[in-house]
């Protein structure tokens, strides 16, 4: 048998595909499925949320009440608080199903932001209130905060976390995990914050009509997405929608705004708040942080 | 917000790696194929039979070998290929690569020593980077060729190997 030198060729060991293809199979295929199986968790969240009875949610809202219990209360606070409540008392009057009472508190905080926690809980930070201007806007706020209430959001957004840890925890995902469990990571967080956006739109919705219904001026409401937009830094409305647990103020806005002009309310005059009443409600407290 | 960033520095990194790797792939198959071109007739022989083989002068040990390792793009390519099984196309190239250029090295170290060829050729393949702890792993291979050089007294024989 003789030695034959031949050409030697590239052989079977490479698989022809185009890397790129595979990765569009493999993204498309992965991420699609973990849509389908976090819509139909979700929608079985959804579904089992509304079964909750209205005591269990008033015992998960202890849990997380216990974070805004502040232990100093002023004259000026529980004035401030007083004056919120019969705001939400009158918002809340007319709605046809109230599991149980709407309670605001004020918590005080250099951030401007409010809450809704299970069991009718409503918090308000303080830095918020130094921002409203009109009683219409400070409504909308709570208005809005009622609206996630009514839609029992928090639990809807917990059982959907929930769901997503499942779907993360049967993949293997953790801190340390590999690059595709990241991909699976992202896609669960996007959805997310489609669902928390839709949220937010429908909680705005409610909070507009509520304001509509007992406001004859209710155009002050949207002057709260022109605070926000104050509020937020220039470079954050550059991000897009699709990245954010909120929708644009901008967008709020427009969306609201669209429904005024179709209930033919013109007027613009701003019901002013309580003279003084937010100016020094969190002053012992910063005196004492101080301290 | 945050998932943003992390989302766009991921991209950014998938988009060099693919870049770095497909430059560097293409160029290693060029070098590969030149080469392999170059020493084609240096004989390779995976029999150890050379109890008939008259003339040799010498055997020694030659062995070449390589490490090489995946771009970014491929390591997360066979990452997602991990989750649903399958051909991990994407890794076979990289031993592809491997193999031919520890044969290469092999062949190349024995020429340089005085060998006309090799007899009794293996390969052998570690995976280096530690599994367990998954924490900055490194994806990449060692392939060793290895083989029994055989110098001959006349060269001229070698066309003459049974």
């Amino acid at each position: 048998m003789k030695f034959k030198s031949r050409e030697i060729t590239d052989g079977v060991n490479v698989t022809p595909t185009h890397p790129l293809k595979e990765l569009c199979i493999l993204v498309g295929g992965i991420v699609g499925t973990l849509v389908a199986i976090f819509f139909v968790l979700g929608w079985i969240a959804g579904w089992l949320v509304a079964k909750i009875p209205a005591k269990y949610e008033e015992k998960l809202g202890r849990l997380y009440a216990y974070a805004f219990a502040d232990s100093t209360h002023s004259k000026e606070l529980d004035a401030a608080e007083a004056y919120l409540q019969d705001i939400v008392d009158r918002l809340a009057a007319d709605l046809p199903e109230k599991r149980f009472p709407y309670r605001v508190s004020i918590h005080c905080s250099q951030q401007a932001n409010a809450f809704a926690i299970p069991g009718g809980q409503i918090v308000i930070l303080s830095e918020l209130l130094k921002q409203v201007q009109s009683e219409q806007e400070l409504a909308m706020v709570l208005g809005h905060e009622i609206g996630h209430h009514v839609n029992r959001d928090h639990l809807r957004g917990l059982g959907r976390s929930l769901a997503i840890m499942t779907v993360m925890m049967a993949i293997g995902v953790s801190e340390q995990s590999g690059m595709a469990q990241k991909v699976a990571n992202y896609t669960g967080n996007l959805l997310l914050l489609r669902y928390s956006r839709s949220a937010e739109m429908a909680a705005d919705n409610v909070g507009f009509q509520l304001v509509q219904y007992h406001y004859a001026k209710p155009h002050g409401a949207l002057d709260l997405f022109k605070t926000f937009e104050k509020l937020v830094p220039k470079s954050a409305t550059k991000f897009p929608a699709w990245g954010l647990t909120h929708p644009h103020p901008q967008a709020r806005f427009q969306r609201l705004r669209e429904r005024l002009t179709k209930s033919s309310a013109s007027q613009h005059e701003r019901k002013p708040l309580a003279a003084g009443i937010f100016a020094n409600i969190c002053e012992s407290k910063a005196d004492s942080d101080n301290k | 917000m945050d998932a943003l960033i992390n989302l766009g520095i991921f991209v950014a990194l998938l988009c060099v790696g693919y870049l770095a790797g497909t430059l560097a792939e293409r160029n290693h198959y060029r070098r590969i194929r030149r080469r392999e071109r170059a020493s084609r007739n240096f004989p390779v022989f995976t029999d150890n039979d050379t109890k008939n083989l008259s003339g040799m002068q010498e055997a020694f040990l030659a062995s070449g070998s390589i490490v090489v390792s995946v771009d970014y793009f491929k390591r997360f390519l066979a990452n997602l290929r991990n989750l649903v099984g399958g051909r991990l196309s994407s890794y076979e190239s990289l031993l592809d690569r491997g193999r031919r250029e520890a044969m290469l090295r092999m062949k190349e170290d024995a020429r340089r020593r005085g060998g006309h060829f090799i007899v009794n050729a293996r390969l052998e393949t570690s995976a280096i980077g530690n599994m367990q702890n998954n924490k900055n792993k490194v994806t990449c291979v060692e392939v060793l060729a290895y083989g029994t050089a055989i110098r001959l007294t006349n060269p001229e024989l070698l066309a003459g190997k049974s």
